[in-house]
């Protein structure tokens, strides 16, 4: 078992599945940041704050979408609901980055800002679905399998 | 009437997956003793659904009632394990030799979204999804076996074989299924039932021997 643990293949596949976990924590907590960013840019005030916020979304949204795409890469485009949730994910991130990069440039960053808010809600629904599944397999599983 | 049936029987379900899944999982291990009381309490159930959920997972082959000694979880030894590999196989091969014939485009489909959902889930670090979605594409395997009989028969052993297999590594069990379902896949697609028996049965053999190299004290009884 040693051996086969330290095969360089399953280390790679742990950092793997490690930076999946990891990824996967960064969407959860790119959510509120998101949120705050957005809604403290159209206030108007406290501008250093949004400024600061507006970074780390930035900071955050690379970190998730580099850590996706080493983790899963361009998976086969299969019709699963897992799929259709990854590639969205990526253009999520894409557009993400074009909102807040864009602050400056009205209407287009309302814009890039309205379809932003509507990617987030769908990649929200069907992240909840995945991390409901997931409570239900860890349950059904054990919890030392959790990640 | 009807509604207190109702819901003393989903209370008894909801009993018996739980008790199933610790079982499964090993947090409840080989020959532990099931202590009513703390069974009761812990699920705020009465005596009569427990001992009903205790009569459904000794048909399942996880516990052990023993008159005047009460319920435990039922031992698990080196050639229990590899008994119910045997059988496993034996079974599932017959599942694919009845079933395959008659697959459509529709259900190689539906086989290949779960494998690869089972891909995703283990890549990603999501071995808990990646172990139901292996279960899942199993079912999937029995669903369309064609006989009743042979998808009950199947089901009645599978939660020993989900506990024998629980008992590797996910890293060394993991792998293997995605062999076996992408041999199957593979084969599925020209309805190549030989290809298919041959393939998969040598993927549930390293399975068998994985789990005949673990160490004698994942054994008890």
């Amino acid at each position: 078992m040693s051996a086969l643990v330290e095969h360089p293949d399953i280390l790679a596949l742990k950092r793997r599945q490690r930076a999946g976990v990891l990824g996967r924590r960064v969407g959860w907590v790119l959510l509120p940041v998101v949120i705050a960013s957005t809604t403290l840019h159209y206030v108007g005030e406290y501008r250093i704050l949004t400024a600061a916020l507006v970074t780390l979304v930035v900071l955050l949204n690379t970190v998730h979408i580099a850590l996706s795409v080493y983790v899963f890469g361009f998976v086969r485009p299969r019709r699963t609901l897992r799929v259709f949730h990854i590639y969205f994910g990526y253009l999520l991130g894409v557009l993400i980055w074009a909102s807040q990069t864009n602050l400056d440039r009205e209407p287009l960053h309302t814009w890039l800002t309205a379809l932003m808010g509507l990617g987030i809600a769908v990649h929200l629904l069907l992240a909840a679905r995945c991390a409901a599944q997931r409570r239900a397999a860890q349950h059904a599983w054990g919890r030392a399998l959790s990640g | 009437m009807p509604v207190v049936e109702h819901e003393h029987g989903a209370m008894r379900e909801n009993l018996v997956a739980a008790l199933r899944a610790d079982i499964i999982s090993g947090q409840l291990g080989p020959g532990e003793p099931l202590r009513t009381e703390a069974i009761m309490q812990r699920f705020g159930v009465s005596n009569s659904p427990l001992r009903e959920a205790f009569a459904q997972l000794a048909t399942e082959g996880l516990v052990v009632v023993q008159r005047n000694r009460g319920a435990s979880v039922a031992p698990l030894s080196r050639e229990a394990a590899d008994d119910v590999m045997r059988v496993g196989g034996m079974l599932l091969e017959h599942v694919l030799r009845w079933g395959m014939p008659q697959y459509q485009q529709s259900d190689v489909a539906a086989l290949r979204r779960t494998s690869l959902d089972h891909d995703l889930a283990y890549l990603s670090g999501d071995l808990a999804m990646a172990f139901v979605m292996a279960d899942r594409f199993i079912d999937q395997l029995v669903e369309r076996c064609g006989s009743r009989e042979l998808g009950h028969a199947f089901r009645g052993l599978h939660p020993q074989l989900q506990r024998v297999v629980r008992l590797l590594e996910p890293l060394v069990y993991l792998p293997l299924q995605s062999s076996l379902q992408a041999a199957t896949i593979a084969a599925g697609e020209d309805r190549d039932v030989n290809s298919a028996v041959m393939a998969v049965g040598s993927v549930w053999r390293q399975i068998g021997r994985s789990v005949a190299a673990l160490d004698a004290d994942r054994f008890r009884g």
